[in-house]
């Protein structure tokens, strides 16, 4: 696996993942207040979840009470990733809390499909973010 | 001796020292095991060598189940030499120790009778069966070591059972007639209805078989004992048409003939597995072939929730396998679970959706499950008569929220087993209130109507299946069985007529 380029632009970031306008459409009322910077470190796991619209849409409908994108985000990584954190390093962390939550039944059922509420929320991740940048007048 | 019924004269007396009625396999397994043993035996059989429509009919009779569709009585049976074996597909599996223990989470579970007693009986009846037997077949019956879907090493949560087919499949008729015929001490007599066994006047036993012939003689045959031996439903219908002397029938005193009516609901496919990691090596029934004793000449794999998974999520037993399956449309959410997947599960190789689907990349999940005895599932005496005057059976299946939430449950456990090994993911394809109607298809397994119990108050049999306070009248098959586990009932019904026959070899008439 290999090291990837930290910290990109925002409107790059958002523009890669290609769920700039994506947030808005999902209707989002966002507790979130902090900067995007937060997480751009983590845009290449990002990237490989990005286009996940239909999951992500259906689990924020399911899963209201995880709309707070500092939340979910610290949910999935536990606590935020410092800036130079390396894309192995947060996808294991990612990968022990999904296999965890499979252990111990933290599970949800999204249209049947059977997934970890860490998946889910990895999954809405990047609509928290692109919705979350809208918000900032980012778009 | 092969002898037909409509040879007989009118009003014709037979005397016998064991009456058997019903020559599917039980009451085959038990006339073939008393031969040479001192008593003279008769087996009578309803049909002929070969299928005959108004033979058949005479099962005819409602059913009310959760497949209303189906024609259960009539459908799930053979009426002829050789029983319902003349269209079975010979799976054989004995039941696990679990399903003889009392369960307390399992309403009346827990058998009178220990597994392990029945170990010999198994080894003998994998011999009328023409199956092997294997080390697995004593204990919980999983296989070992690759007791998981993960291959982590992990104890599995889910473990795989093999289900084992002769090759051809025994029917018995073909397979026992000869030793049948040539048997010196044996009659068995075809186109033999019995309508009723009449109890003597204390009703403490039975005297006689009242024997009709369609469109033929009425014939007597007195013995010093009787085996009812005709199949899950008729054992209990032709218990409770034996009413003339003892009122609601032979073994009735408390009401639970015919009740806890069982079968085995099978789904066809409630979900799909969607495998992300790589194929591994060898298919599991390739090294499960290498680690068994000998090889079997054909078996399948299922699934099961462990014993130990059993006991503390305090689930029923049952059983899945995954078969191949086609996804003819691959939605938006599958694409997405299958790409968070990918990203999570991070296999190197791992089969690509496009690449695999739809043939490969996902398994369809077909259900066998067990039933909690259920006192509102029965078999009844119906108003309408057959063409011999016997009522007909009116049979009723009640499925409760519990048999149901097990199959949700099991498909939990078996989705968190994939996720935790970053194998795969499971979807859920049925919703719970229809999963039924749109799946489910019948085992023709009944089982229960005549339940073993120590105490006569809760069963119909005492553990030598012999009838509570009738001193004559045994029953063999699988209405004996006070729950039904999941796997198939022949090897497990087959080793108790042997337990049978040498119970009744051993102790005098």
């Amino acid at each position: 696996m290999t090291e990837r380029a930290p910290n990109p632009s925002r409107r790059r970031l958002l523009t890669s993942l290609g769920v700039v306008t994506v947030g808005a459409g999902v209707g989002l009322s966002l507790k979130w207040r902090g900067g995007v910077e937060e997480v751009l470190h983590l845009r290449d796991l990002m990237a490989d979840v990005a286009n996940l619209q239909s999951l992500g849409t259906r689990y924020l409908e399911l899963h209201p009470e995880d709309r707070d994108l500092r939340a979910v985000t610290a949910a999935v990584f536990g606590e935020l990733p410092p800036p130079d954190e390396r894309y192995d390093r947060a996808l294991d962390l990612v990968r022990q809390r999904v296999r965890q939550d499979y252990v111990d039944g933290n599970t949800v059922r999204l249209d049947g499909w059977i997934l970890t509420r860490t998946e889910g929320r990895l999954a809405s991740l990047p609509l928290l973010l692109a919705a979350a940048s809208g918000a900032r007048g980012d778009q | 001796m092969l002898l037909d019924a409509r040879d007989l004269e009118e009003g014709t007396v037979l005397e016998t020292d064991v009456c058997i009625v019903g020559a599917g396999a039980a009451g085959i397994t038990l006339a073939t095991e008393l031969r040479g043993s001192g008593l003279d035996v008769v087996l009578l059989e309803s049909g002929g060598r070969k299928d005959e429509p108004e033979t058949h009919r005479l099962y005819d009779g409602p059913f009310e189940g959760p497949f209303e569709k189906d024609n259960y009585c009539l459908d799930s049976r053979c009426r002829f030499f050789g029983g319902t074996t003349n269209r079975w597909t010979g799976t054989c599996r004995p039941f696990d120790d679990i399903d003889f223990e009392h369960r307390p989470w399992v309403h009346l579970s827990g058998w009178p009778i220990r597994r392990d007693g029945l170990d010999d009986y198994f080894t003998r009846a994998a011999e009328v069966l023409d199956s092997p037997v294997f080390r697995e077949h004593r204990g919980d019956g999983q296989l070992t070591p690759h007791n998981t879907l993960s291959e982590d090493g992990e104890p599995g949560r889910l473990v795989p059972k093999a289900m084992y087919r002769s090759q051809p499949v025994v029917r018995f008729g073909k397979k026992y007639r000869q030793v049948l015929e040539e048997a010196d001490d044996l009659r068995v007599i075809l186109h033999a209805n019995v309508t009723e066994l009449v109890a003597n006047a204390p009703g403490t036993a039975v005297t006689e078989a009242r024997i009709a012939v369609l469109c033929g003689p009425r014939v007597t045959l007195r013995a010093k004992r009787f085996v009812v031996a005709t199949g899950g439903v008729e054992n209990a219908r032709l218990l409770l048409a034996s009413n003339s002397v003892i009122p609601g029938g032979l073994g009735n005193q408390h009401g639970n003939l015919g009740r806890y009516f069982m079968d085995h609901a099978r789904l066809r496919v409630v979900g799909h597995l969607m495998w992300t990691g790589p194929k591994p090596k060898g298919s599991l029934g390739q090294r499960i072939r290498s680690e068994i004793s000998s090889a079997p000449k054909w078996f399948y794999i299922m699934y099961s929730p462990s014993t130990e998974v059993q006991r503390r999520e305090q689930m029923l037993n049952c059983g899945f396998r995954l078969m191949g399956s086609q996804v003819g449309h691959v939605d938006p959410l599958t694409v997405d679970a299958h790409r968070l997947a990918a990203a999570v599960d991070r296999h190197p190789g791992g089969p690509g959706l496009r690449e695999a689907a739809p043939k490969t990349a996902f398994k369809g999940i077909k259900f066998y499950i067990e039933h909690t005895p259920n006192r509102e599932s029965r078999v009844m005496l119906d108003d309408t008569l057959d063409p011999l005057g016997k009522p007909r059976t009116r049979v009723r299946w009640r499925i409760s929220d519990s048999d149901v939430d097990q199959i949700y449950r099991t498909l939990d456990l078996l989705g968190r087993e994939v996720g935790a090994a970053s194998r795969g993911r499971l979807r859920i394809t049925v919703d719970r209130d229809r999963i039924f109607q749109e799946q489910g298809f019948l085992g023709s397994h009944p089982m229960g109507t005549t339940r073993m119990t120590d105490d006569p108050k809760r069963g119909v049999v005492d553990p030598d299946c012999r009838v509570h306070g009738l001193g004559n009248l045994y029953v063999a098959g699988s209405s004996v069985f006070p729950t039904g586990g999941f796997a198939h009932p022949t090897m497990t019904l087959v080793a108790l007529a042997l337990r049978l026959a040498d119970h009744l070899k051993a102790t005098p008439a």
